[in-house]
């Protein structure tokens, strides 16, 4: 809009000038306009050159953030929000998650509210991001709708991401739910059923999910010790840390990473000593340099 | 004249954006569809510069302006235009 706006009637205007001082000075003959368009596309081509390196600049961080920079919305702007609605009916899974997520940051509209009919969106990705997005705020409402989709989901990913955002809505309610998960054979199911038990279930989701923490944490299998790593830092509990100082010391080289990259997501001063440990270790120094300045 | 000439640009244009800007964009990505434009123009400016360097026939002259200003509003309806339009559209969350 700005472009067509602003930016399009003050190049107009500059041109106009331009070829008023052209033909004022050095006659208006055609030779002077030629070879003003000639320098101008030779500038077009740098400028180009220019623009495309700041767009693939920027680009990643659209990505990141799900929008683009650049792109302003007026709050007011009902129309607007009425396209982005209807948009949310698409069965383009990039426009629904494009627009879910402009609702949701900029015109403050709740997610519970687009949340009850996107949950069950045909797309798993749509699914996906809605359930992230449930985990993240706080909706007692949408627990039921959340319950109903986990019996039915079929997509991994999607499961992991239900089980969070069930652990989220319903807090402590949620630990008979999440239990039968702790011990599934997918283990990013396992380990999102154990985060959202640390997280949300109280006394009942510890003792439930402790338990079968610590069997991982002692595990002879380094994979297991991982997936301990995982959860501790997803939990970000700081009470956890004791759990995280073996990790940091183990013998496997993977395990101590995934342990550091904890470390930093736990953020716990009494785990600094074993992190500045790391920093000696060629090949642990720059995870443990990245949790000392996470 | 003013009418036949935005005419044939229209069909052209409209031919170009059925046809071919689709698979070009889709193929080559959105900073190459957008340079045809200005390699078209920068085509038809020298072939004016040459004519004046060369000749005083202005009707050559007045031919390659036609030319410019035909490619450029064909290249910017069917190729620059829609190429940015694409950067505008809804991203995959991946």
């Amino acid at each position: 809009m700005a472009v067509d706006g602003v930016v399009g009637p003050i190049a107009s205007g500059a041109a106009a000038g331009l070829l008023v001082l052209l033909a004022a000075s050095v006659g208006d003959g055609p030779l002077p306009l030629v070879l003003l368009t000639l320098a101008l596309l030779i500038g077009w081509k740098f400028v180009s050159s220019w623009v495309d390196r700041g767009y693939r600049r920027a680009l990643p961080e659209a990505l990141q953030h799900r929008r683009l920079e650049g792109v302003s919305l007026s709050r007011d702007d009902s129309e607007m929000e009425q396209v982005l609605r209807s948009r949310l009916t698409s069965q383009r899974p990039h426009e629904v998650l494009y627009s879910f997520d402009l609702l949701t940051t900029r015109f403050d509209v709740s997610v519970s509210e687009l949340s009850e009919g996107l949950i069950t969106h045909p797309h798993p990705e749509v699914r996906r991001e809605v359930a992230r997005r449930l985990a993240l705020s706080d909706t007692p409402e949408l627990e039921r709708a959340i319950r109903a989709q986990i019996d039915t989901e079929e997509e991994p990913r999607v499961q992991t991401a239900l089980l969070l955002a069930l652990a989220a809505s319903a807090e402590a309610d949620a630990v008979d739910d999440l239990s039968p998960f702790i011990n599934a054979d997918s283990p990013l199911i396992a380990e999102a059923a154990m985060i959202g038990l640390l997280r949300t279930g109280g006394v009942d989701g510890i003792l439930v999910a402790g338990e079968r923490l610590l069997a991982l944490e002692r595990s002879a299998d380094p994979t297991e010790r991982v997936r301990t790593a995982h959860v501790l830092g997803d939990v970000g509990n700081r009470g956890f840390y004791r759990h995280l100082r073996p990790l940091l010391t183990d013998p496997d080289a993977t395990v101590r990473t995934e342990a550091l990259v904890a470390a930093g997501k736990i953020s716990s001063p009494r785990l600094w000593p074993d992190v500045l440990a790391s920093l000696d270790h060629i090949g642990l120094h720059r995870a443990a340099a990245s949790a000392l300045v996470a | 004249m003013f009418g036949i000439l935005l005419g044939v640009a229209q069909s052209l244009t409209f031919l170009l954006l059925t046809l071919v800007t689709g698979p070009v964009i889709s193929r080559y990505g959105i900073a190459r569809a957008m340079r045809p434009r200005r390699q078209a123009l920068t085509l038809c400016v020298t072939g004016s510069l040459v004519v004046l360097a060369t000749t005083i026939n202005t009707s050559v002259l007045f031919w390659f302006a036609v030319a410019a200003k035909v490619t450029d509003l064909v290249l910017l309806g069917a190729l620059t235009a829609p190429a940015f339009l694409v950067l505008y559209q809804p991203l995959r969350s991946n």
